[in-house]
């Protein structure tokens, strides 16, 4: 008698909590606002702006997902460049040069293949929950001259919410001839460049505070930061619904962090996807020097002569 | 008893099998699984808060899904869960689907030791833990759930599976668990509404994390004097 009240009360407990709970659930607010009021305002492009262009000519997709999330379903017309289809990804992670890009002329190869050129609006996105892999893309393209190159803001989460069309067929890629000029170094650093302008130079760690404390999930040879590394974890740009946050925010941000526009900004993360995403964010809001050290923490931590703490 | 226990194991392994299945050969639930998985293993509030926005109205489920997984995968921590909630859907609701999600999580923890049995729970969570639970369940008798749910620093799952090995019944375990939980709960959700990339408020987490202890000490040392009275007069 005992156990059949209990379990009675139980059952009707949750079944309130469930059916009251879904009504009263889907917190509103934080709305996304205009891409506009950035200080370099080229670098989002939003959902119903895509969902508007999507089918001209001169508009190419780039899906920074993985060939598996490409496969279960994509933006119409997108084809798919994950990031290690342009990086030296030979070898293990920690060896050195692991992750970085490949040189100008192996790069024009695969964008003649792929038909990324100068003359089109090239569009990227990814999934907000990965590794900021759309800002990687980008900021290649940018490295290879090609400025007329953004990020879908809100990703494949803004896209899926909006209710957009989503397809599953294979895109065909058309090749057309480029030829890259040269690669723009100033969005780029090495390690030596790094290490030749210590006490100089502001460093920005964007992965988690836990792997900045220290943890080391991804095969890191050693665990820590760089000395006097600031951490920004990349998601914190980001809004609640994978926007990315106004011109005064970010600001807000990168001022708590101790960031002025006018210093020269070094930004890493384990191999260089994540920096990547907020050395874009950081320029876009104004701070110009902004690079990405794209060896990352795998070749620091791999290499046992260089301080960590 | 015995047809019962056998009805447990089917539709445990019925319900592993399901889950097995669908990961396997639904690639977009996969791929969800294995980022909560990692945003969880990354202790990243903000990273769940942007994942559990993105699935608008099923978020709350996929939230409680997410504690269920959390009790089965120990190292992973329960309390982001809780603050991401509490953000996403405010400090209630938030609460509400927290402590819905770990009741399920702690049934299901329950459940499986008291079908699989103590050699199973020893391969999942290991000898020692099991032994130090052993222990304060000597000590406390059946108040040990209750209390243990009070403190937060004693780990959940573990007291979970232990009293599944025990003799203690499922609805006691399952409402100590609901009403020892709902403090902890409660303090978590509403620091998690107010938490911000400043550091602003980890002052109140602090104080309401130490009064939670020293409220938890208090009922820890009036449940040992009744106990030691009890066995004085007898």
């Amino acid at each position: 008698m005992k156990k059949t009240n209990m379990l009675l009360m139980t059952i009707v407990l949750m079944t309130i909590l469930l059916t009251v709970g879904c009504a009263g659930s889907g917190n509103q607010g934080n709305q996304p606002e205009d891409e506009v009021g950035y200080i370099n305002d080229d670098l989002l492009i939003n959902v119903d702006w895509l969902s508007n262009n999507l089918q001209k000519d001169n508009v190419m997709i780039l899906d920074a997902r993985s060939a598996e999330e490409y496969q279960a379903g994509h933006i119409p017309g997108a084809i798919n460049t994950p990031w290690q289809m342009f990086a030296k990804v030979d070898g293990a992670p920690g060896e050195p040069g692991w992750g970085v890009l490949k040189d100008a002329k192996r790069l024009s190869q695969i964008f003649t293949e792929l038909g990324i050129n100068d003359n089109k609006q090239m569009v990227v996105y990814a999934d907000p929950n990965a590794w900021g892999e759309d800002g990687r893309i980008v900021w290649m393209l940018r490295m290879a001259g090609l400025g007329n190159s953004s990020i879908l803001n809100g990703g494949w989460v803004g896209w899926k919410n909006n209710s957009e069309e989503i397809s599953t067929e294979t895109v065909q890629v058309e090749p057309e001839e480029f030829s890259i000029a040269a690669l723009d170094k100033e969005l780029t650093a090495s390690t030596e460049w790094i290490l030749e302008r210590q006490g100089e130079i502001k460093i920005v760690d964007s992965r988690s505070s836990k792997e900045f404390e220290g943890a080391v999930d991804y095969g890191e040879k050693r665990g820590g930061h760089l000395p006097e590394a600031i951490n920004i974890p990349f998601k914190e740009v980001l809004r609640d619904d994978a926007t990315v946050k106004s011109q005064e925010e970010l600001e807000k941000l990168f001022a708590e962090a101790g960031l002025k526009p006018e210093d020269e900004i070094v930004v890493y993360c384990t191999a260089g996807i994540r920096s990547a995403h907020l050395t874009l964010i950081l320029r876009m809001a104004g701070f110009e020097n902004a690079r990405n050290y794209d060896a990352s923490y795998y070749e620091w931590a791999g290499n046992e002569q260089l301080p960590l703490e | 008893m015995k047809r019962k226990k056998i009805i447990s194991i089917g539709l445990i392994s019925c319900l592993f099998l399901i889950f097995a299945l669908t990961y396997l050969y639904i690639p977009s639930f996969k791929i969800a699984v294995n980022r909560g998985i990692s945003i969880l293993a990354q202790a990243d509030i903000k990273g769940l808060r942007i994942y559990l926005r993105g699935f608008g109205i099923v978020a709350p489920i996929v939230s409680m899904g997410l504690m269920v997984v959390q009790a089965l995968v120990s190292p992973l921590p329960a309390f982001v869960i809780t603050f991401a909630n509490a953000w996403v859907f405010g400090w209630f609701w938030g609460a509400v689907y927290s402590w819905a999600g770990a009741m399920i999580g702690a049934a299901v923890c329950y459940g499986i030791a008291k079908t699989l049995g103590r050699p199973v729970v020893e391969k999942m969570v290991g000898t020692k833990s099991l032994e130090m639970t052993d222990r304060f369940f000597e000590q406390y008798g059946s108040h040990t759930v209750l209390i243990a749910r009070l403190i937060p620093a004693v780990p959940f799952d573990i007291i979970s599976y232990a009293a599944g090995l025990t003799s203690m019944g499922f609805w006691l375990f399952f409402w100590a668990t609901g009403i020892g939980q709902l403090p902890a709960t409660i303090i978590y959700s509403l620091l998690g509404e107010n938490l911000t990339t400043s550091t602003k408020y980890a002052f109140w987490a602090a104080t309401g994390f130490i009064a939670l202890v020293v409220l938890s000490m208090a009922v820890r040392q009036r449940v040992k004097k009744r106990l030691a009275s009890e066995v004085y007069v007898k």
